[in-house]
């Protein structure tokens, strides 16, 4: 992973010396003037909330949340009454720590502290359609009012986790960028996040058969560049990765429900049966009914 | 006229149980997995080579232990190391913010008592409030259930996963 942060503008993050989340469902409008941010998760416990980071508006609803990272600016517009929005922000020191701990292990940690490290963890930075993610938050926000034994323990270490599955995720995420062949850090980066942000789309509107001019479109590219460079990226055209998708998605109803096989290919969107065995047999190496919840 | 806080008072906490039994029993339910679940939360002591100890088998110094529900086994809580285990009666780990927790364990009055210190907490203001204050809370609930489930057996830990916000979880 690379050292370096925030190339882009001469923005020094805050420093937070331990974990905030900032959640409470809005009596009033409320709004806050563009300043600067540390790494933290933006979400909407419920309702619908906007977010600007860097002037870009992100609209966030439920099991939807925006990873920001440091450096980056944040403002909040006319966030209108009743809104419930939940901001997480991570003691600045945890990002690296766990990052540094992954990589080289909690021993070297003690052998060589570092003081001036500071990784980039805006490969991540977009909005994320994770239940998981947003249930965590969720439960954090219940913790904080918590009267059960050792609650602010449980909060740390679920922040912990939380941000070791996110640091897991935007290194598996630079990884993948790093198949962009462009010269430019700044213009791998942009291309990763548009590409990304496209696959999300994706796997949420798997069952409508998106396009490639859909997805083309939600990465503000040109389908036959986003084409390329989604290659790139995945090493998988994005039929293909929809295929994939589709077809992981009828091995998890067929595990865990009782429809049958015309049911399944109706809920993920696929027309025909028959070809939907064999490319099932292909994947899986076995037929649909081999998976099917006893 | 009000009174000004000494925070030099809450890097330290310190509580004790008496309970009706054996400075063995009670160095079992602190040092053995099988122990620490019986009254407090799942727990998995684990060798210096990682390899797991069996559940009567006593955790030694340096070996790492990891704490979780006993409704949500999944959930890790906490993890950390022991610092001290002479086998007998003083028992030590790290815990909350790596802060560590000693187990002292003597009789008293024809009575064994347990003593738990959990010391150099930082004194800012979040840390008092977060961890001196709910650590404290934390401990008074399982030193009354350890007593509890090592005189009678009875376990007052909530068995209901379902059921979030008491006390006894």
């Amino acid at each position: 992973m690379p050292e370096t942060f925030n190339f882009r503008s001469e923005i020094t993050p805050p420093v937070y010396n331990d974990h905030f989340l900032f959640a409470e469902q809005l009596q009033r409008p409320y709004e806050c003037p563009e300043c600067p941010s540390n790494i933290g998760l933006l979400t909407a416990a419920s309702g619908s909330c906007h977010y600007f980071v860097n002037g870009a508006k992100n609209q966030l609803d439920q099991d939807q949340v925006f990873f920001i990272s440091r450096g980056s600016t944040l403002a909040v517009k006319s966030m209108a009454k009743g809104v419930y929005p939940a901001l997480l922000f991570f003691h600045s020191r945890l990002p690296d720590l766990v990052m540094f701990s992954l990589q080289y292990g909690g021993e070297v940690l003690l052998e060589k502290p570092f003081d001036t490290l500071p990784y980039d963890f805006s490969y991540l930075e977009r909005t994320h359609v994770d239940a998981g993610i947003f249930a965590t938050i969720v439960s954090l926000i219940d913790l904080g009012a918590s009267s059960s034994s050792f609650a602010a323990l449980q909060a740390d270490m679920t922040i912990r986790s939380l941000f070791e599955d996110l640091v897991l995720k935007n290194q598996e995420a630079y990884k993948h960028s790093q198949n962009i062949q462009a010269l430019k850090a700044a213009t791998r980066l942009e291309i990763f996040k548009r590409i990304s942000t496209a696959k999300d789309w994706m796997e949420a509107h798997y069952q409508g058969g998106p396009t490639l001019e859909d997805l083309a479109a939600v990465a503000s590219m040109n389908s036959q560049h986003f084409l390329r460079m989604f290659k790139q990226v995945y090493s998988i055209t994005p039929h293909q990765y929809l295929i994939d998708l589709k077809l992981k998605k009828a091995k998890q109803l067929l595990e865990n429900n009782e429809l049958t096989i015309n049911d399944i290919c109706q809920a993920i969107g696929f027309e025909s049966a028959f070809s939907f065995s064999v490319l099932f047999k292909r994947r899986f190496g076995l037929p649909p009914s081999h998976f099917r919840r006893t | 006229m009000a009174q000004e806080f000494d925070l030099s008072k809450f890097t330290e906490f310190k509580l004790r149980v008496n309970v009706n039994t054996s400075i063995e029993n009670a160095y079992r339910a602190w040092a053995s997995s099988a122990g620490v679940g019986s009254w407090f939360l799942r727990a998995t002591y684990k060798d210096q080579d990682g390899k797991p100890r069996s559940g009567d088998e006593l955790a030694q110094e340096g070996d790492e232990y990891a704490l979780a529900f006993t409704t949500r086994p999944d959930m890790v809580i906490c993890t950390g190391k022991v610092l001290k285990a002479n086998g007998r009666d003083l028992f030590s780990f790290s815990f909350s913010k790596g802060c560590p927790v000693t187990i002292s364990i003597y009789r008293e009055q024809d009575e064994t008592i347990i003593q738990l210190i959990e010391s150099h907490l930082p004194t800012d203001e979040e840390t008092i409030r977060r961890h001196f204050i709910g650590d404290t809370k934390g401990w008074i609930f399982y030193l009354t259930n350890l007593k509890s489930v090592l005189e009678g057996g009875l376990d007052l830990r909530n068995k209901n996963a379902e059921l979030k916000s008491v006390i006894t979880q």
